[in-house]
């Protein structure tokens, strides 16, 4: 059984490096990668992307933080996480010890600290470093780095030049012209985009009146979000040359087939792996069972879609 | 690998809205931890369950029927498949020189408490329970084979009128070398006030909405107190259960 999966080709590239296949764990959902090892095998999927990592720790929002709505859930952590110091200390050893690439997740207030981040992770047992550009930008009051493709541009050509690693900038959907959001970081130098982080959301509690989340918005993710990604994949791989790693809403197998097909270079599970901690492993095994059935050789082949 | 396919082995509505399902089961666990439950391919997220009892190869759980996760599980026939991951989380802590606990649940949070009491009975612990319910009490035969077990009701129609509380004042808990509690929040609050005033220890088991269950995603944090004040600690990691002294609720 083992050596039949083997004849096909699942490994893809990404910024020069090779990953075994291309299924990762999305940030924020796998936490250290450690969670987990009593579930699976970790080092089966082709890569463990952190939980986001701040400068400072980061306390994150006041409970509830998570709500389930139709076909998805509403995320409100904020954050939480013990900063890059603790990170490197406490985290990275048992990263290090995994069999598998790992990419560490980063989210600065600034542009300074976006930087500081990139350089103190240009370190031994790091593939790549995934730069969620979707948090608020304080300096300069109060909007996304993510809708604002300059600043993308910016921030993406610092972090390319602060480290050695593959860098990958995660974009948030918030945005009317996601096209233009990977050119820019296709400009600055990225080596790959991940896409979708989540889609501002809300819930009310109608007894009292007043907003489930204390910070009244949350983030929707799962399977309610996957046609969004679907699409978003889709029209960024139209409009830059560069790897894509989808996520939103991937549960199973031929999820993930969709995303290949629409565009995407690899998937990342996010809110699956709150439903069956294995689930990566799960969809790993149903693509080779898909591309097995349909008598493909090589994950290469699925990409794109007839009748466009 | 603690996830788990398992059979159902019974599930009965003891009364309106509550019941008791068991399960195959042949691991062991520590009284105070929890599962999470499948429920279906209607809802995403699993949920979270105290362990109510292990004995004879059957995990029991004690459940309320509030929403859809619920009201799925009141459908289980007996025979049919569920998944689960488990036991998780912490347990209760039993110090070496307890020779007497209280255990205070109110409502469903009584659910744990039965497998605590059977392990401190194992232990030769001397106990006593105090169990409030709205209206009508349930699962008091399974508390009286193990301890002296005295029952509130709101409503007045068993027991005492009033809440577990209102038992709780009446006794003299310097008498006690510990006590375990679970249930509603207020409850909890005056629980922590009074073995607080007394000097007394304390440990309950907290509720916080759940997303992996396993220490992953930071959803189910409490606020709990530390060395620098405060900190934000995981209900399905560090926790369900907490020294109450500690809980900032
Ligand atoms: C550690 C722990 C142990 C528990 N033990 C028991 C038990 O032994 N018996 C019992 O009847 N109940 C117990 N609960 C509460 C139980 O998890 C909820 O009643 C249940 O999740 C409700 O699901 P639902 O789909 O029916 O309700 P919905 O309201 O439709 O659920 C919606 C979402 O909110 C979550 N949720 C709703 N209420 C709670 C709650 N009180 N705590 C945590 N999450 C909640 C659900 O898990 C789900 O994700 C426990 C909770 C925790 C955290
Ligand atoms: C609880 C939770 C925490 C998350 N934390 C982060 C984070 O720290 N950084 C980040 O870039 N994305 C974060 N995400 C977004 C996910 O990585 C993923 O992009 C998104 O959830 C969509 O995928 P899904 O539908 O499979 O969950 C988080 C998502 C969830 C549900
Ligand atoms: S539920 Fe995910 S950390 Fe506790």
């Amino acid at each position: 059984m083992g050596k039949r999966c083997d004849d096909l080709e699942l490994s893809i590239n990404i910024g020069g490096k090779s990953f075994k296949n291309p299924v990762m764990v999305a940030s924020g959902t796998f936490g250290f990668a450690e969670e987990y090892a009593s579930y699976m095998n970790i080092n089966e999927i082709g890569a463990v992307i952190t939980k986001g990592i701040t400068l400072k720790p980061t306390y994150g929002n006041p409970p509830p933080r998570i709500y389930e709505s139709h076909g998805g859930i509403l995320n409100s952590i904020g954050l939480q996480n013990p900063g890059i110091q603790e990170f490197i200390a406490d985290k990275l050893p048992y990263l290090r010890t995994l069999k598998t690439h790992v990419i560490v997740n980063i989210a600065g207030k600034s542009l300074h600290e976006f930087e500081e981040l990139a350089k103190r992770l240009d370190i031994e047992g790091i593939t790549g470093i995934e730069v969620n550009v979707s948090c608020p930008n304080v300096e300069d009051g109060g909007i996304m780095f993510g809708k604002d493709p300059q600043l993308i541009e910016k921030i993406t050509s610092l972090v390319k030049r602060s480290t050695s690693k593959a860098v990958i900038i995660k974009l948030t959907p918030e945005t009317v012209d996601i096209e233009s959001c990977a050119r820019a970081a296709a400009n600055g130098g990225a080596d790959a985009i991940s896409l979708i982080n989540t889609i501002v959301g809300m819930a009310i509690d109608i007894r009292e009146r007043k907003p489930f989340f204390k910070r009244v918005f949350a983030g929707l993710s799962g399977p309610a979000i996957k046609p969004i990604a679907l699409a978003m994949v889709h029209r960024v791989s139209k409009a830059v040359n560069l790897p894509i790693i989808a996520s939103g809403g991937i549960i199973t197998g031929n999820d993930a087939i969709e995303f290949f097909m629409s565009g995407a270079a690899a998937v990342a599970i996010g809110t699956g792996n709150f439903i069956y901690p294995d689930c990566s492993i799960r969809v790993l095994n149903q693509i080779k069972h898909f591309l097995k059935e349909n008598g493909y050789k090589s994950i290469r082949e699925i990409g794109g879609i007839s009748g466009e | 690998m603690l996830q788990l396919t398992k059979r159902v082995i019974e599930n009965t509505e003891i009364q309106q809205d509550i019941c008791l399902i068991s399960i195959s089961w042949d691991k062991d666990a520590k009284p105070g931890q929890f599962v999470m439950v499948k429920c279906g391919d209607d809802t995403l997220l699993r949920r979270p369950f105290s362990i109510h009892s292990i004995s004879d190869g059957e995990l029991k759980i004690l459940y309320q029927v509030k929403g859809k996760g619920t009201k799925f599980m009141q459908g289980l026939k007996k025979g049919s498949s569920i998944s689960i991951i488990g036991p998780l989380g912490n347990g209760f802590t039993i110090p070496r020189d307890t020779s007497k606990a209280l255990i205070v649940g109110g409502g469903v949070g009584i659910a744990p408490l039965l497998f605590l009491l059977e392990k401190l009975n194992h232990r030769g612990i001397h106990t006593l329970s105090l169990l409030g319910f709205k209206e009508k009490p349930f699962r008091v035969e399974a508390f009286e084979k193990f301890s002296k077990t005295l029952i509130s009701t709101e409503s007045g129609t068993y027991g005492e009128k009033g809440t577990v509380i209102e038992i709780l004042r009446e006794i003299n808990l310097k008498g006690f070398d510990i006590v375990y509690g679970c249930g509603p929040k207020p409850m909890l609050r005056s629980l922590r006030e009074l073995t607080d005033k007394e000097g007394i220890k304390c440990q309950i088991s907290l509720e916080e909405r759940m997303g992996c269950g396993i220490g992953a995603c930071l959803s189910c944090v409490c606020m709990i107190r530390d060395k620098n004040g405060w900190s934000y600690k995981r209900v399905c990691k560090e926790g369900p259960i907490f020294w109450a002294k500690d809980v900032m609720i």
